[in-house]
């Protein structure tokens, strides 16, 4: 999840971050050292379990069916202890072309240069025997950028998930329920291919620093039009491990739920419109020998709120529509582990109509004379991702990933044009959009190793064939889509 | 952070807390440091996610436990816990789940598991089930192999020191059996029988002993 981009550092920034992000540092270092027998963040100490158990091929966070059942059943498997994890990320990148830019200093700033991404601090773990926890907490060291230049950190409520869960199971029964409260709309799906999961490598947010907005985890990734740090409540059952049901609705994270959007102040805080905005998942699962298939489907209605508009204001209340299909497939065994994903999303969004009002036609048709047209009243996008990835030996692995991205044309959208004298104008020659679409389409490769089964390096390369809607020009001047194409390397640790 | 935001927070944690609290059962546990949870809930609330709620489980990752010698259990399921046992699965999985059960735990969950029927496995047939059943019975004296049924039982039913092996999953079998071979389980006695065997005898046995009930 991506943190929203504060306007202040209230609590840290690059140079002073917060206390706990010493103990990170020390982990990035200390991971060099041979880790203790249970040297495993806060659920495998519970359960005094290695990260395989639960992480397919020990990558975690995709989930084994053990894994998936600890989740459905509250976290609550094992023993109560200590419920503390860190987390980091260390990071660099290197876009394909950094010439091609109206300003390559402040557009690629950080590329080929390594940073201290990211980190987060977990709560998780059992609380009773029927109430268990997961509760992140990120710094994001990169959050927001001054007019000088320097960068600013900032910490805030990341994913959340604090449930009830019971299991009833005897050799003629095996139904386990329970209730959810989270702040990100299928953070509580035990499966990977679920919006929250689907993309797992930390990554800094799309524009800040400069350089990391076309690394894989920036590419279209299924998601709800709400967004994250937001209240919702569900309930959900698992028959046989095969039916999984779960349906909530979600509302702002505000009064005494402003834990789960803690730290993020009101002009960044989303605003949903009263609490009826419906989520809801069906899948049927099935496990044969060393197999086990998922196919399911998802979706999402929410009234949201434009950003730092007042929720008094009726005319600044737009409707995103989400429905997904999903599937995912593994096989584990000892030596081996495969996984193929796929998602398929569709989203409406319906503008606020203080939206369509604001809308001012900055750019001219090719004459140069005719106006843009109006604004679409609503958009519709499809987005197709798909993954297959191997692990050997829970030490080595790779994957291919394909994504594409489709919808409809609207001159809202649109950062790039002509002006009055028919020539081509842009707002950036590295992310203006031209033709209004959204379309980006591309591929992703990515090795990576685990020496410990609690540190992470890995390499991906992405690359682009369409991006904002067009191959070559996207952006009206003579960056295409492929130049866009980005080596990402990291290093992800967590204790 | 304001002191009323502070608050608000402080108020929906225990706010939550009491609440889920409250509405925590209590009947159905998944604590296994807790010795007053009985064994048959460990088993169904626990270890059912990987052996099967009556031992038979899916993954030829975990071994069909149903009908095992309940000794034999007890004694794994106290190697795991004093790390006398320290092959991958082992370390990976039941270190944990061994560590906080005490003597009288491991000794009825092993006779949860005894107790339980073993799944009648797939009928497989051919040369391979033919070759596994001579093997098993007979063994092969002209590379020193013994039969498996002196140590294993006649049938294959084991006893307090060596595990039942007929209906066990195939491929857990060629599993293990591979393992030992490579020092990766230690096992003295079995090792210097496999290290005898090759692919197709290993494959042969799995194949017969999956079937025998």
């Amino acid at each position: 999840m991506r943190l929203e981009s504060p306007a202040k550092c209230p609590l840290a920034c690059v140079r002073c971050g917060p206390p706990w992000l010493a103990a990170v540092a020390l982990l990035m270092g200390g991971l060099a050292l041979p880790p203790p027998a249970h040297a495993l963040p806060a659920f495998a100490r519970q359960t005094g379990q290695n990260c395989v158990a639960c992480h397919a091929g020990g990558q975690f966070p995709e989930l084994t069916p053990y894994g998936r059942m600890f989740k459905i059943t509250g976290y609550t498997i094992g023993a109560r202890t200590l419920p503390l994890a860190i987390m980091g990320v260390a990071s660099d990148t290197w876009v394909a072309n950094t010439a091609k830019s109206d300003s390559p200093a402040s557009d690629f700033a950080k590329d080929a240069r390594p940073i201290f991404a990211t980190a987060s601090l977990f709560v998780a773990g059992k609380v009773t025997d029927n109430v268990g926890a997961f509760l992140q907490f990120t710094y994001d060291n990169y959050a927001s950028q001054s007019g000088d230049g320097s960068y600013h950190g900032y910490t805030a409520a990341d994913n959340m998930d604090i449930r009830f869960a019971d299991h009833l199971i005897d050799p003629q029964r095996d139904l386990a329920y329970g209730f959810s409260l989270n702040n990100n709309p299928s953070v509580s799906d035990p499966w990977n291919t679920a919006a929250a999961w689907m993309q797992y490598v930390p990554v800094p947010m799309s524009s800040v620093p400069s350089a990391y907005q076309f690394i894989d985890g920036n590419t279209p990734y299924p998601g709800y039009g709400s967004g994250g740090n937001i209240a919702g409540l569900t309930g959900y059952l698992f028959w046989n491990r095969s039916l999984y049901l779960e349906a909530g609705s979600y509302r702002t994270a505000n009064g005494p739920l402003s834990l789960l959007s803690l730290n993020l102040d009101d002009a960044n805080t989303t605003h949903l419109a009263g609490s009826w905005n419906p989520y809801w998942r069906a899948a049927w699962s099935h496990e044969w020998g060393a197999h086990n298939l998922m196919v399911g489907t998802s979706g999402m209605v929410a009234r949201v709120y434009d950003a730092g508009s007042s929720t008094a204001d009726a005319g600044a209340l737009g409707t995103f529509r989400n429905t997904a299909v999903d599937a995912q497939y593994q096989y584990l065994s000892d030596l081996h582990t495969v996984t193929v994903q796929m998602a398929y999303a569709h989203q409406e969004q319906h503008y606020s109509s203080n939206t369509l009002a604001a809308f001012t036609p900055g750019y001219f048709q090719a004459d140069g004379v005719t106006p843009l047209t109006a604004p679409n009243a609503s958009d519709s996008t499809q987005l197709l991702r798909a993954k297959a990835s191997y692990v050997h030996d829970a030490t080595v692995g790779g994957s291919v990933a394909l994504f594409s991205s489709h919808g409809s044309a609207n001159t809202l959208n649109q950062s790039a044009g002509f002006d009055g004298t028919g020539a081509l104008v842009s707002s950036s020659q590295v992310n203006g959009n031209l033709s209004g679409r959204p379309d980006t389409r591309g591929m992703s490769y990515e090795l990576f190793w685990l020496p410990l089964q609690n540190l992470r390096a890995g390499l991906q390369y992405t690359t682009y064939q369409t991006y904002n809607g067009a191959d070559r020009g996207y952006a009206g001047g003579s960056r295409n889509a492929g130049d866009n194409n980005s080596l990402f390397l990291y290093l992800w640790g967590a204790y | 952070m304001n002191m009323t935001k502070t608050r608000l927070h402080l108020a929906t944690v225990l706010g939550l807390s009491l609440l889920l609290g409250a509405c925590a059962i209590g009947e159905r546990s998944r604590n296994l440091a807790d010795p007053a949870v009985p064994a048959a809930m460990l088993a169904e609330q626990v270890c059912s996610i990987c052996h099967g709620v009556d031992g038979n489980p899916v993954s030829p990752t975990f071994p069909r436990l149903a009908g095992q010698s309940a000794a034999y259990l007890s004694g794994e399921l106290q190697a795991f816990r004093s790390h006398q046992r320290s092959d991958r699965a082992a370390r990976d999985y039941m270190w944990g789940i061994s560590r906080t059960l005490n003597d009288a735990t491991i000794g009825a969950l092993a006779d949860y598991y005894a107790r339980q029927v073993p799944a009648r496995a797939r009928s497989v047939a051919g040369v391979s089930v033919s070759t596994g059943e001579q093997l098993f019975h007979h063994g092969d004296p002209e590379h020193g192999i013994p039969a498996c049924a002196g140590c294993h039982g006649e049938r294959g039913q084991g006893s307090a020191v060596f595990p039942r092996i007929a209906g066990q999953q195939d491929g857990y079998l060629r599993q293990q059996m591979r393992q030992i071979r490579l020092g990766s389980r230690a096992a003295p006695s079995m090792q210097a029988v496999v290290a005898r065997m090759d692919d197709a005898q290993i494959d042969a046995l799995a194949d017969f002993l999956a079937v025998q009930p």
